[in-house]
């Protein structure tokens, strides 16, 4: 998503805990005020947001599911209204919703930051919730004119570390009857990975946000591959160039272990010159495609992903199993034999790696 | 007139034409920067211009000694008071003419032109410099002191180079008998310098002749982003080195569209320029006029932005943050 002139309203910081080893929750603690963070505080906190939500492959729009009156949705929608006393009391219906939420031992405590704000021409109303896991660090000190190594065991939100979440719900449709239809939600969440998407993170999107994987990942994920592999034949580079382009897009979606496709995250892995990033962006964009990053979903793509075609210009076509196609069959563009004028003609030389095995 | 007739009225007028002189020199300043208001007079002059009076010697010496044949040598005697202009161009030269002549404080002669020197004696190198005799237009008075009409101050133009060769020939070429097998010889090495010289005043022309054209797009766009910036953050932008750098690195996205699509920017972005004024006062890179050029990049090219970044990465994270972009 796009997040241009974020704005950050009221922020307040609550705590939750890890549970016992009864699996009872322990007490929250609670925010007593609204944080009066200064103009660098801030700037760093929204550095943070865009940096987590915005062309991020780990950035995903998602699909209300719940949105009864105890829902996030719901609690969201009152905070964006509420005035500063009831933003600061409701605020902590968010920690409930978390510690109820995370039922796992393994689920670690953190300190949960809601916050409200706006973004976008024309503006947009945003709540959001950050799930900060604590860890720890150092900070240089001088006593005395001498260096010393100060332990700090309550860091949060390092730019370095991935340890965090960020829900966000954005108000599209403020009209709307339907709360589900009145709030997109976005989650960003660096530790989800093609394996435990649908395990260690869900309480966070499932169980916490009410969210859910939107029904429209199979389609937008076979979107990408379609335009890309559309954008790579509209890109003035030799033939070959493009072969392997065509590759990297099996390869991208195939074999990559990211659990979502996303259109900077491709560019930049395997377009090497910035101009060709910046003007593919921009091609993606002009097709509709999301500037968020797209659940990777490969239902209606396996059967184009199956088998890679060639078609050359004298009808001749070459057809191979496009998973490790570059090592099956290796493509050069040669010199052919000159005609009676003497012109040389661009021909194409196919290496098979294999012996015939049948004909017809 | 005798000599210690001269010298009885000389003595009189000192005071006059050193008033003249400095009264010359300080409107030529102001009418130079009447030419460009930005210009940097203590750059653009190599030798600070200060009047200087004749010695009495010199003076006697020119209307007695030399086989002038002045009929009146205290009047036509034009150079006791002179004042010299030294820059780096030729075409410095023609922009001291300019302001010279752009003056209504005096009548001014050409009492010597290299030009037209170069014109009569083509195959001539010799001395090369511009003479101005500049003579007060009505007498006017100057911190007290009353400068009658007509008296006249000689000013001298030259460039550099032309400042360095009568240094070195002014005096010491007078000084060897004419004729000698050994003036010759030195008559011969300073033409061959001069000539020099005048090659060397081509090149440095053409030189900054040539850095203009290549920089052109660059100074275009920098003048455009400065107006937009006073225009849209209502403040007075910076002129730093910074400039020159970011726009260097992004000269191929300076096009002849620049400032309608900045413009178009900050219109429809109005939140830009308020960033920008927000910062001002905090921030250096907030103060420069590049900071409207990042804006545009980083939202039209934001992985050729980020690539070709002359600066520092903090330096424009606060405008992808702004856009919501994020920096990899």
């Amino acid at each position: 998503m796009n997040l241009i002139n974020l704005r950050l309203g009221r922020v307040i910081l609550h705590e939750v805990f890890k549970r016992t080893d009864e699996r009872l929750k322990v007490d929250r603690q609670y925010g007593a005020g609204i944080e009066a963070l200064d103009g660098a505080a801030l700037d760093a906190l929204r550095e943070r947001i865009v940096a987590a939500m915005s062309r991020s492959e780990r950035c995903i729009e998602m699909t209300i599911s719940k949105s009864d009156p105890q829902s996030m949705v719901a609690t969201a929608a009152g905070l964006a209204d509420a005035d500063e006393q009831l933003y600061i009391r409701q605020s902590r219906q968010v920690a409930d919703l978390l510690a109820e939420s995370q039922r796992s031992r393994a689920i670690p405590g953190g300190i949960v930051v809601v916050f409200t704000g706006s973004f976008g021409v024309p503006m947009k109303r945003i709540v959001g919730v950050i799930k900060a896991e604590v860890h720890t660090g150092f900070q240089r000190d001088i006593h005395d004119g001498r260096f010393i190594l100060k332990f700090l065991d309550k860091l949060l939100l390092t730019p370095q570390t991935k340890l965090y979440k960020i829900g966000m719900f954005v108000e599209e449709a403020p009209m709307h009857a339907n709360l589900a239809q009145v709030w997109r939600a976005f989650i960003y969440d660096e530790t989800m990975t093609v394996r435990d998407r649908y395990g260690a993170a869900q309480y966070f999107y499932d169980g916490f946000l009410g969210l859910s994987f939107p029904a429209s990942s199979a389609r937008q994920t076979k979107q990408f591959h379609d335009l890309t592999k559309t954008f790579i034949q509209l890109m003035s580079v030799p033939e070959e160039d493009k072969v392997s382009l065509h590759n990297a897009l099996v390869t991208y979606l195939k074999v990559d272990q990211s659990p979502t496709v996303e259109v900077t995250a491709f560019a930049v892995s395997y377009f090497g010159d910035p101009a060709v990033q910046d003007s593919y962006g921009t091609y993606m964009a002009s097709k509709g495609f999301p500037d968020t990053a797209v659940n990777k979903d490969l239902t209606d793509v396996v059967r184009s992903l199956r088998t890679r075609r060639l078609i050359f210009r004298n009808q001749v076509r070459v057809t191979a199993p496009a998973e490790g196609f570059d090592e099956l069959v290796k493509i050069e563009a040669i010199d052919g034999e000159p005609d009676a004028q003497g012109n040389l003609p661009r021909w194409t030389r196919v290496t098979i790696k294999d012996r015939i095995a049948n004909q017809e | 007139m005798t000599e210690s007739e001269f010298l009885l009225r000389w003595g009189a007028e000192r005071d006059i034409y050193a008033t003249w002189g400095g009264a010359v020199v300080s409107e030529i300043l102001d009418r130079l920067q009447d030419t460009d208001k930005s210009l940097d007079k203590s750059v653009f002059l190599k030798i600070t211009p200060v009047p200087r009076l004749k010695h009495d010697d010199s003076l006697l010496g020119k209307a007695f000694h030399r086989n002038k044949l002045y009929s009146d040598p205290y009047l036509e005697i034009e150079d006791k008071v002179g004042v010299r202009f030294v820059v780096l161009l030729a075409s410095d030269v023609v922009r001291l003419q300019k302001a010279i002549e752009a003056s209504t404080k005096w009548t001014t002669s050409l009492d010597k032109d290299y030009e037209d020197d170069r014109e009569l004696r083509p195959l001539e190198f010799a001395y090369q410099s511009k003479h101005y005799v500049l003579k007060a237009k009505g007498s006017t008075s100057f911190t007290g002191i009353n400068v009658p009409e007509g008296t006249p101050c000689e000013v001298q133009l030259r460039t550099l180079l032309q400042h360095a060769h009568s240094e070195l020939t002014h005096d010491n070429i007078y000084k060897i008998q004419s004729g000698t097998v050994v003036s010759n010889s030195v008559h011969r090495t300073v033409a061959k310098s001069m000539a020099l010289i005048e090659a060397v005043d081509d090149f440095f022309e053409r030189a900054i002749e040539q850095l203009g054209e290549a920089t052109a797009a660059e100074r275009g766009a920098m003048k455009s982003l400065s107006q937009l910036f006073e225009k849209y953050v209502e403040l007075s932008p910076g002129n730093d080195k910074s400039n020159s750098l970011v726009l260097y690195a992004l000269r191929s996205q300076i096009t002849p569209n620049l400032h309608a699509d900045v413009e178009a920017m900050l219109q429809s972005k109005s939140f830009i320029a308020e960033n920008i004024k927000q910062r001002y006062g905090s921030v250096h890179a907030y103060r420069q006029p590049w900071i409207l050029f990042a804006y545009l990049e980083a939202h039209r090219h934001p992985s050729q932005t980020q690539d070709c970044w002359p600066l520092t990465p903090a330096e424009i994270l606060p405008v992808f943050t702004d856009l919501g972009l994020r920096m990899r």
